[in-house]
């Protein structure tokens, strides 16, 4: 783009304005993080596919719920010591699988290649959700 | 200026290719946040931000389309398409539109963020869209902080670049 590369040449890399900018930014997230976080312990663990409530784990018994995705892809969901992980997909990434155990409420994991979405929640509305389990 | 003579054309596929070297290295280093799978520096479109500051708009988009279209070849992720030509092209312009305006009052470093936030949003947009999985949105503010972190590390890289190669590199 005309000049442009001279303008970069010479000019310094940032200004006040920059810094300006920059500090507001994370000052903006820093703000979002501290509304949104959360160290409660959770209770429940939700799992979505494509925006579908499948399942409803309680963190406090172990256990293992295998997700099919289709007839040749799945992952298997375990609860463990009040953690919830992936601890097998067949999906390409494996983010999933990599992802810390999550325990607090309002974290989550994803599996995008599978649409799988596990989000914990902390109350019990487990009252006032269709409960529908494919095992 | 409307022609692409060829010198231009051997000096932007060097670019793309440099674009497409950096995008493998990348996808063995660890993640830019290591709590958070999957987020990137995105060395990648330093290259990107190059061909748009030495040649102009025309040269960034099709060094960004082939970089979409092969990176989604080497990587054999043909899906990575829908997140990474959207949230690209989106970027692109968003840089296109500030260079233009507000270069005068900030420098590179923060329109190399203002793109890299916009493309993290954008590909969690269509991570939601194309999971039909609203709840993928909450991802939105680590991926911001992923795309500030991401911004500074490429403005930097694009300004020493633009500052230390000799522009007889690529200015014929």
């Amino acid at each position: 783009m005309n000049g442009l590369f001279e303008k970069i040449k010479y000019n310094k890399p940032f200004k006040k304005s920059d810094i300006i900018v920059i500090i507001l930014l994370i000052l903006i997230l820093l703000a979002v993080f501290l509304a949104l976080s959360s160290h409660r312990q959770g209770e429940y663990a939700y799992i979505y596919s494509q925006n579908k409530l499948i399942k409803v784990m309680p963190l406090d018994t172990d256990d293992e719920f295998i997700f099919n995705y289709d007839s040749s892809n799945k992952n298997i969901i375990t609860v463990s010591g009040g953690k919830i992980s992936v601890t097998y997909s067949d999906c390409k990434d494996k983010i999933c699988v990599s992802h810390a155990p999550v325990s607090t409420a309002g974290s989550s994991i994803i599996c995008l290649p599978h649409s799988l979405f596990i989000i914990i929640r902390g109350e019990a509305e487990i009252d006032a959700v269709v409960y529908t389990a494919y095992e | 200026m409307n022609s692409i003579n060829t010198k231009k054309m051997a000096s932007l596929s060097v670019i793309t290719a440099l674009a497409l070297i950096m995008f493998m290295v990348e996808s063995f280093l660890p993640p830019l946040l290591i709590f958070a799978p999957g987020t990137k520096i995105g060395l990648a479109n330093i290259f990107v931000f190059l061909a748009l500051i030495i040649y102009g708009k025309k040269e960034a988009f099709i060094v960004l389309i082939i970089k979409c279209a092969l990176g989604a070849v080497f990587s054999g992720n043909i899906f990575s398409l829908y997140y990474s030509l959207p949230a690209g092209v989106t970027s692109l312009l968003l840089a296109i539109v500030l260079f233009k305006f507000i270069y005068d009052k900030i420098g590179i470093i923060t329109i190399s963020v203002f793109c890299a936030l916009l493309h993290n949003i954008i590909q969690i947009i269509m991570a939601a869209l194309l999971a039909a999985t609203p709840q993928i949105l909450s991802y939105i503010p680590l991926a911001s902080a992923a795309g500030i972190i991401a911004g500074i590390i490429t403005g930097l890289s694009i300004y020493f670049i633009v500052k230390y190669l000799p522009s007889k590199l690529f200015i014929f």
